[in-house]
């Protein structure tokens, strides 16, 4: 396993962050502002601020193929920055909540996108050119509470949300004239916007921290507050699920989860590591966390340990440094995204949390 | 010497529409086509509809298209989701008394997800419309959906 690529950007939580398409560029949540990095070698320096949000930044994402990049905010905003000669251009999406929006993905067609808010409403927005402007489509029923965490199948008409509520729902965002009509799947045919296609508790009704959708579209991964994962095989639609697999473990709950393949998904949340899990229909099972025992830089404190070690005990009183954490990243790490994939397989990908670090993982 | 009131809102007065018509115009082909559905609709035995929008580029308040709608639904489906319209609505009801009666209103549909230019253009033009369709009233709907409910907001003045 190569060791990880650690980036520490500053002292300050990451909400979320996105690669670009070619991974040069990094966009990366700090309070109220996005900071945008580039690649110069093997570090990324800061190029440039997306100002424009009041309040802090919950949200950023980058579309792959034309560039924009969507953020939200708590302060009931969604921004569309567009790339120009004179810098970044924001436009404002009128989402029309009335509480903080908590999170924003570009579908994979990249001609909508959702957010996620404290409204009990997701709203899906997409461009209508004949008014030159963003327009916004509300989904209610039948949300309860804050919405945590969206996830796009790759038909970009079907949208799994996890809520506070302790729920995972998977929506139809069709939208006539922006999407084509999708062919029938497991989920269901004929979707008109707002349909639920499924709706899945967890076993202790546990905040859901984050959903996503195998590379095929047939399964769905949750993730809740009661170290639990979920995964869903659904058979049709109106018909039970073929399986609904819920593993509960020792662990500290995952907040954030991708799929690698159909049969192994990486999480991660508030134990600061990545774990790998692997399984199908018939069950999963935990296989273990993705960083080796003894990380990188692990080592060379143990060589200078005898003059540290005098040091400390002259300094702190003490003889053993366990300041840090033995993993990576020193905090909760709040999101994991896939940075190198081939087909639905991932060969790298990256964290961020809340110790301000973006890291990039191989698998 | 007639002075430009800087308020003019729910006046009839003739000489304040051409203060209004700076701005906004109708050809005169738009007004007998107005002139001509009012009169023509009176004795429908079945709901009549036309739909008018503003021409942004010339600030003309022209017909959207040359049909008359029959039908609710239909009319429901022709009205863009995020673009407001005027349509002017002459629908035969029986009312609870057993009298017949035809109301000739300006439905003043705006949909929510409107941007602001869109919603002042049509918001500075509604009673220039109304005057000039000479309705008697001005239903707001906010979405085709108001639509089917239509029958009873009709019913409810008279």
């Amino acid at each position: 396993m190569a060791s990880p690529e650690v980036h520490h950007l500053f002292h300050h939580p990451i909400a979320d962050h996105s690669f670009s398409a070619d991974r040069k560029a990094l966009a990366v949540a700090r309070d109220n502002n996005v900071e945008l990095y580039t690649r110069s070698g093997s570090k990324f320096t800061l190029q440039d601020e997306l100002k424009g949000h009041d309040k802090t930044v919950t949200s950023v994402d980058i579309a792959p193929t034309t560039g924009r990049i969507v953020t939200c905010s708590q302060d009931r905003n969604a921004y569309v920055w567009e790339p120009s000669p004179t810098g970044w251009k924001p436009t404002l999406v009128l989402l029309r909540i009335n509480r903080a929006a908590t999170f924003v993905r570009w579908s994979p067609s990249e001609a909508k996108f959702a957010v996620g808010s404290g409204a009990r409403v997701i709203a899906v927005c997409y461009f209508e050119s004949e008014n030159d402007w963003w327009v916004s489509k509300h989904l209610k029923k039948p949300i309860r509470s804050t919405i945590t965490a969206l996830a796009w199948h790759p038909n970009s008409v079907l949208l799994a949300a996890g809520s506070t509520d302790a729920h995972a729902r998977v929506f139809s965002s069709f939208i006539k004239g922006v999407d084509e009509r999708p062919e029938g799947s497991v989920w269901g045919e004929r979707l008109p916007f707002g349909t639920v296609c499924g709706e899945y508790l967890n076993n202790e009704a546990g905040w859901v921290h984050g959903v996503a959708f195998s590379p095929s579209g047939n399964a769905l991964a949750f993730t809740a507050h009661d170290s639990s994962v979920t995964v869903v095989y659904p058979s049709g639609p109106d018909e039970p699920p073929r399986a609904v697999v819920s593993l509960s473990l020792q662990v500290l709950p995952f907040l954030s989860l991708i799929w690698n393949g159909e049969s192994e998904i990486i999480a991660a949340g508030y134990d600061c590591e990545a774990y790998r899990l692997q399984g199908n229909e018939q069950g999963w099972q935990i296989v273990g966390s993705m960083e080796s025992k003894g990380r990188p830089g692990l080592g060379e404190m143990r060589e200078e340990s005898a003059l540290n070690m005098f040091r400390q005990m002259d300094l702190k009183g003490k003889s053993k440094d366990d300041t840090q954490l033995k993993t990576v990243h020193q905090n909760t790490i709040a999101t994991i995204r896939a940075y190198d994939v081939a087909g639905g397989n991932v060969k790298k990908f990256s964290s961020s949390g809340v110790d301000g670090r973006v890291v990039i993982w191989s698998t | 010497m007639m002075l430009p009131s800087p308020c003019s809102i729910g006046s009839t007065h003739n000489s304040e529409l051409y203060k209004h018509a700076r701005l906004y115009t109708f050809s005169s082909e738009t007004k007998e086509k107005l002139r001509k559905f009012r009169l023509g609709t009176s004795r429908a035995k079945d709901p009549q509809a036309v739909i008018y929008q503003i021409d942004k580029s010339n600030l003309e308040i022209a017909q959207a298209d040359d049909t008359v709608y029959t039908n609710m639904q239909e009319l429901a489906e022709e009205l863009p989701p995020h673009s407001p319209r005027y349509v002017l609505l002459s629908y035969p009801l029986t009312l609870a008394s057993g009298r017949q009666s035809v109301p000739y209103v300006l439905l003043y549909y705006l949909p929510v997800t409107c941007n602001a230019e869109l919603r002042m253009l049509y918001a500075g033009a509604k009673e220039l419309m109304r005057n000039t369709a000479e309705v008697g009233r001005v239903i707001e709907l906010a979405d085709t959906e108001d639509l089917e409910t239509i029958e009873e907001k009709l019913g409810g003045e008279q």
